[in-house]
């Protein structure tokens, strides 16, 4: 209890829109203890980022509803604080974020240096002097050369912004970081440099990260722990061995791990997952997959499968009835 | 790029126009002003059938400046005209100088806007350098240059109403249409072997339309507000033509004494104005609501 | 023995004008694809890949070289003269959400290349063409009527498929077509062309920057940097022994789904993409090369082949190679 540093229980997340309403997130449970990194994979749609935004209370004003659930961070709940607490405490101090698009997280009309600094000023009262030193020390822990502080963010390639970003998240030091599909929008080799300097960053920080992505290669770099999320549930969660090595597995990650080509073996055909992703508009009576599960049973469409556990490794799925099953789902 | 998941099993015959209608329904403001608009340019049209066109020019001395009653909803002038009916017939000349004057400062504009996103390089600079120059020119000052040249009738209006609209119409529309030229879909139709004319018409022109439509509403408010302002001034229409502006004009003297004179006209031309802003903005949020939120 | 490949170029280059200044996007490319086969192109953000395929395509001009399809030069034909080979050469393009008409339904969108030839016949033969290719790609008759925005992308993806299917091409560029799908629909997608291609005979060239894709659709790739080919192999044999160090460096850069290999660091690349305006002669990957030496800069490095069908434009990977081959 005391190592843990977020403990999310019974979330769910709507979308109140003018064409009806969407449920995004339904009734999700997720703990991460200090200085882990999990990792929350899914496709588009599965409610990733909702659920990110929904931690941090950066939902839209107008459409965002949270009905029901408790964000223990650090145990206080983060649901039930005001908006100024949320805004001078939490924010950019305790838990940060960065977004996917390089591009659009950085205003392009304020220097570098001076955006990491407005970070800095906000959540701390030292003098103009300290607050440049403190710059250019964040500006080194990623990699960039301290002159260019000066600069402004359109003379600086996608992977150098996304530095940047970084840089300007981790300014205060924060015991969390959540990172939304940070390098998705960048190439390759650009994506191993910052994966490379964001896991030296964790250790010698010593923050938990929650990452969130699509892409399972990165899980098995970078995670301790995952939890995977389907049509805005959480459907598996594990450590990373039980994850990748394990023999027993929701339908949907085995269909995920089967979709992906694989660099090592040789494939003839990729197992595609047939049909598409439920609409979130509708609030499904049963398990979400069953649409596209080809272990479907009959109870599966009427009823909700409960979250059945070993240890550690929780699978949300009737064929693994024979289990204990886990806490409130 | 936001990708996103839609359901597969809504209705099938969901054509864009249909889409965008849905949503401007939806808008209770730009709605009604949408039916408020019809029924004022029904009213405009068909109102010679039921009353008198006479009535708008004869003077009937024993009702000089009657407070408005039953009779005379908007009370009457100083010539006893009744108020209500010149602002009726009024409708005809405002909303026509105000519609047609858009409609050709569009298409004239857009031709010219295309032209200069097709060809592009040097046409292209031409083009807009003088749409440039033509911008500098205040358009009140163009406008009342352009009256007192050909004088202060219709004809003349109208022409000085569509030169003040051109240069920001080519404008729009070489932009709406260079943003669309670089999709992919274009370059589809340019592989399969379409010629570049039949791109640009049935491919580029169709997706370019949206915000010129939105533009159009508004732009119609905003020349009836001007051609208003100019009667107004004495140098757009004369009375004893109802324009809306003209009436005002005639009743700033009276405004003390006789208010009812210059504010129904006035009520009326605000109004008007609203609802096609209204609809205008109600058009711009349904055809691209990710801008709402 | 060898048939005329269906399309080959030579020393195919394409340079932009930025103020008096070339920006080089394709230098000096020469390929060649058999009937059938697909060459996969790999290559990140600015190598040039997407331009070389609009090359050949023909939508955009190229500034030298030569373009051939099935032995015949198409590189400067006219408009007019080349309507007859746009019916051989298609495209499907990256982003499923662009590539589309908004205001064309799907039956409208994959007619829209039969409308354009006499020869597709009347309304009638054009209505059944549609509906076969809808069959062919998977797309239920019901979504017949259905636009764009009413679908997801993998289905938009389908409809251009099928679109470019309408006149019976025998090539297609794919320019990175499942880039922006998930990664289920990306599977489906990747397998309906495998499919197409075994059914109909057709050749590929696939545009991508994500190497696993193209080790499951290609049977030679081709690696490129800044515009130029630094490696050209059949697929097996460039994953079993890439010899380039940017072909070394990419492959190792991608994160594997193997917790296994999680201790072992990737091999991370430093520095980024130099500008490709005016570049200098020599190898453009140098200043991010850790095995650079005299020989890599001052003069452009060619492509040598240095096992049967394998290339390398390397001069320092190429010694390493032959002496491997000698110590043997």
């Amino acid at each position: 209890m005391s190592n843990e540093i977020l403990r999310i229980e019974d979330l769910a997340v709507e979308y109140h829109t003018t064409e009806g309403i969407v449920y995004a997130v339904n009734h999700i449970n997720l703990e991460l203890n200090k200085g882990e990194t999990l990792g929350l994979v899914g496709e588009t749609g599965a409610g990733k980022t909702t659920t990110a935004l929904a931690i941090l209370r950066l939902l839209p004003d107008r459409t965002g509803r949270i009905p029901s659930g408790k964000v223990f961070f650090d145990g206080k709940n983060l649901l039930e604080m005001s908006e100024e607490e949320m805004r001078s405490q939490i924010r950019g101090e305790k838990i940060s974020m960065i977004f996917q698009d390089p591009m659009t997280s950085l205003n392009p009309v304020i220097t570098v240096g001076d955006q990491i600094a407005e970070a800095i000023r906000y959540h701390s009262n030292l003098s103009k002097a300290e607050i440049n030193k403190r710059v250019d020390e964040v500006l080194q822990l990623v990699g960039i050369p301290a002159e260019r502080r000066h600069e402004y963010p359109h003379q600086f390639s996608g992977g150098m912004k996304q530095r940047v970003v970084i840089a300007i998240a981790l300014s205060c030091e924060p015991d969390l970081l959540i990172a939304d599909e940070p390098t998705t929008a960048l190439d390759v080799t650009i994506q191993a440099q910052v994966l490379a300097m964001m896991d030296d960053l964790r250790e010698r920080l010593g923050m938990a990260m929650i990452m969130i992505t699509h892409d399972l290669g990165i899980v098995a770099q970078t995670c301790d722990r995952v939890a995977v999320m389907y049509a805005g549930e959480i459907i598996e969660t594990g450590s990373l061995e039980e994850i990748f090595t394990g023999e027993d597995h929701h339908p949907y990650t085995v269909g995920l791990f089967g979709a992906i080509p694989n660099l090592e073996e040789e494939t003839e055909r990729l197992s595609p997952i047939d049909g598409l992703m439920p609409d979130p508009s509708i609030q499904q009576p049963g398990c979400p997959f069953a649409d596209r599960c080809p272990k479907c049973m009959d109870k599966c469409r009427d009823t909700h499968p409960p979250v059945y556990e070993t240890g550690t490794h929780k699978i949300a799925c009737f064929l693994y009835s024979d289990r204990q099953e886990g806490g409130a789902q | 790029m936001a990708k996103k998941n839609t359901t597969n099993q809504t209705n099938v015959r969901m054509s864009p126009g249909r889409v965008i209608w849905r949503r401007l329904k939806r808008n209770k403001s730009a709605y009604y002003s949408l039916i408020f608009l019809i029924l004022l340019i029904a009213v405009a049209i068909l109102v010679p059938l039921f009353v008198d066109e006479e009535l708008v020019t004869k003077q009937d001395l024993t009702i000089l400046h009657q407070p408005p009653s039953w009779a005379h909803p908007f009370g009457t002038d100083i010539y006893g005209r009744d108020i209500f009916i010149r602002i009726l017939f009024g409708a005809r000349m405002s909303l026509m100088i105000g519609i047609v004057s858009c409609t050709i400062g569009t298409v004239i504009g857009g031709i010219i806007g295309a032209c200069a996103a097709y060809f592009g390089g040097v046409v292209d600079n031409i083009i807009m350098r003088i749409s440039d120059m033509l911008q500098g020119i205040p358009e009140m000052l163009m406008s009342i240059c352009i009256v007192t040249v050909f004088g202060a009738n219709i004809p003349s209006l109208i022409i000085a109403m569509v030169v003040a609209i051109i240069a920001p119409r080519a404008r729009l529309v070489r932009s709406t249409i260079l943003g669309v030229s670089g999709r992919e879909f274009i370059e589809a139709a340019k592989i399969a072997g379409m010629s570049d004319f039949k791109i640009v018409l049935t491919q580029m022109i169709p997706n370019s339309i949206g915000p010129v439509i939105v533009v159009f509403t508004q732009g119609v408010a905003s020349i009836m507000l001007t051609a208003a302002g100019l009667s107004y001034l004495g140098v757009g229409i004369q009375p004893p033509h109802p324009e809306w502006g003209a009436l005002i004009a005639a009743a700033r003297e009276y405004l003390r004494i006789y208010p009812y004179m210059c504010v129904f006209p006035g009520l009326v031309i605000t109004v008007t104005s609203l609802a096609f802003n209204l609809l205008g903005d109600g058009l711009r949020d349904a055809i691209d609501p990710r801008l709402k939120d | 023995m060898e048939n005329t490949p269906i399309i080959q170029t030579v020393g195919l280059k394409k340079y932009f004008q930025v103020g008096n200044r070339l920006l080089h996007a394709v230098d000096d490319i020469s390929i060649s694809i058999g009937e059938g086969k697909t060459l996969g192109v790999v290559g990140e953000s600015g190598c040039g890949k997407s331009t070389l395929g609009r090359t050949i395509a023909r939508l955009l001009d190229a500034t030298d070289g030569k373009i051939y399809f099935e032995g015949n030069d198409i590189t400067k034909l006219s408009v007019r003269k080349m309507k007859a080979y746009r019916r051989n050469i298609q495209m499907i393009f990256q982003d499923p959400y662009s590539s589309l008409n908004p205001r064309q339904s799907v039956s409208e969108a994959i007619a829209m290349p039969l409308r354009l030839y006499k020869e597709s016949g009347g309304k009638k033969e054009i209505e059944k063409k549609t509906k076969e290719l809808m069959d062919t790609v998977g797309l239920a008759q019901r979504l017949v009527n259905a636009y764009p925005h009413e679908l997801d992308g993998g289905r938009r993806q389908r409809v251009c498929v099928a679109r470019a299917l309408a006149l019976d091409p025998k090539f297609i560029v794919c320019d990175e077509p499942v880039s922006a799908l998930d990664v289920s629909i990306q599977a489906q997608i990747l397998n309906l062309l495998m499919d197409l291609q075994r059914d109909r005979g057709l050749t590929y060239m696939f545009i991508t920057h994500d190497l696993s894709v193209v080790k499951h659709i290609s049977d030679d790739i081709m690696v490129m940097y800044m515009g130029c080919c630094v490696e050209k192999a059949p697929y097996a044999e460039l994953f079993r022994n890439p010899l380039h160090p940017y072909t070394k460096g990419l492959l190792s850069s991608i994160p594997v789904p193997n917790i296994s290999m999680r201790a072992k660091r990737a091999h991370v690349i430093r520095g980024e993409v130099s500008n490709p305006i005016d570049p200098k002669p020599g190898c453009r990957f140098a200043p991010r090369c850790e095995f650079c030496t005299e020989a890599c800069t001052g003069a452009d490095i060619p492509l040598h082949e240095v096992a049967p069908g394998h290339f390398l434009a390397c001069p320092y990977a190429e010694a390493e190679f032959k002496k491997t081959q000698t110590a043997e």
